[in-house]
């Protein structure tokens, strides 16, 4: 089985982080409902607990992977110039790489 | 009843046109199928070009776009059909004239997934045997037609011809993966691979909106995934 996994991985990742995703949005929905947060100070205590601060990375995480896989699939779909496509997956990656990296340096600072 | 069907020659048309067609009332029958019509419309004018065999729905020869749904002529009721009846080519092929369409690529797809039993076993003497539940997981698989109805309404197939499989030639290669006597799976899997030749498939589900026969392509497709899923873990 060993080469066919390129295009097995993907399809299994879009879905394990599909099913990460929709149930940590259904958390924080429920969380929000239950424990309405009052103000930002309290919005950030409540973020920069150890658990809460994993899985919004978690979460970021499987949005990349998500947005990646699913925009990938959008280019192979629609882009069929060689040297464009790979244009236009560096570029996405490189977004979505930079928007990681944003995303934990906010994590980051609001834990400290 | 009025008619406005494509028409092309590559060799002589400089573009496609549609020209309209009329038939009397009193030439129809309420049992009529639309490849009837079609025969009465070509008695008009010969020069309108279609392939048909059959006559059936098992020959898989009169495939054609009508009012934008892929289906067979000879098994569609005539008066099932919403006027004026736009009949086109299949999409997403290249047109040899009026609504026959060039099927290589078609069939290159459904060589590329060996569409044969596979068993290196030496021959037995009467037959390869299966067991009567084996033979049940079969169903719903070996009944295609070729016809191409999916394939050329699988917008993933319009895409990429060329490397997306489609759901005519995947439904057959589901069709000998599921088979108890066939001994390729690793082999049928790894040629598989590869983000394209299956897993260009969004499950659009065109494929089982239209086949003629009422085969569900897109659930074949999933079982492959299914067992790549079990094969890699």
């Amino acid at each position: 089985m060993s080469g066919s996994t390129d295009g097995l991985r993907a399809w299994l990742l879009q879905r394990i982080s599909a099913v990460y995703l929709a149930g940590f949005v259904i958390y924080l929905l429920l969380h929000f409902y239950l424990h309405p947060q009052p103000d930002y100070p309290a919005w950030r205590a409540w973020v920069a607990q150890p658990l809460v601060a994993i899985a919004f990375a978690g979460f970021i995480l499987a949005l990349l992977v998500h947005g990646w896989v699913g925009l990938r699939d959008v280019v192979l779909d629609y882009v069929h110039h060689l040297g464009l496509r790979m244009l236009t997956l560096t570029l996405i990656a490189f977004l979505l790489i930079g928007c990681g990296f944003w995303a934990v340096r906010v994590l980051i600072l609001v834990s400290l | 009843m009025k008619f406005t069907i494509y028409r092309f020659n590559p060799e002589t048309d400089p573009s496609p046109r549609i020209q309209e067609f009329f038939l009397d009332d009193d030439v129809l029958d309420r049992e009529m199928m639309l490849l009837d019509a079609l025969l009465l419309l070509k008695a008009q004018d010969e020069t309108l070009t279609f392939r048909r065999s059959c006559g059936e729905g098992v020959c898989g020869s009169d495939g054609m776009n009508v009012n934008g749904r892929n289906l067979l002529a000879c098994i569609t009721p005539l008066f099932s059909l919403k006027t004026p009846v736009d009949i086109r080519p299949m999409p997403g092929l290249p047109v040899v004239r009026d609504l026959i369409i060039d099927m290589q690529q078609f069939y290159r797809q459904y060589r590329a997934v060996d569409p044969y039993l596979v068993n290196k076993d030496p021959e037995p003497e009467v037959e390869r045997l299966q067991s009567p539940a084996d033979r049940e997981k079969l169903d719903g698989l070996y009944e295609c037609i070729l016809c191409g109805c999916c394939s050329t309404s699988c917008p993933s197939f319009w895409w990429n011809p060329d490397k997306f499989l489609g759901p005519a030639a995947l439904l057959q290669s589901w069709r000998f993966l599921a088979d108890s006597r066939d001994q390729a799976t690793d082999e049928r899997l790894a040629n598989l691979a590869g983000p394209f030749k299956l897993f260009r498939c969004h499950t659009i589900m065109n494929c089982m909106e239209v086949c003629p026969k009422g085969l569900n392509p897109t659930r074949a497709i999933g079982r492959i995934k299914e067992l790549m899923v079990k094969r890699s873990i």
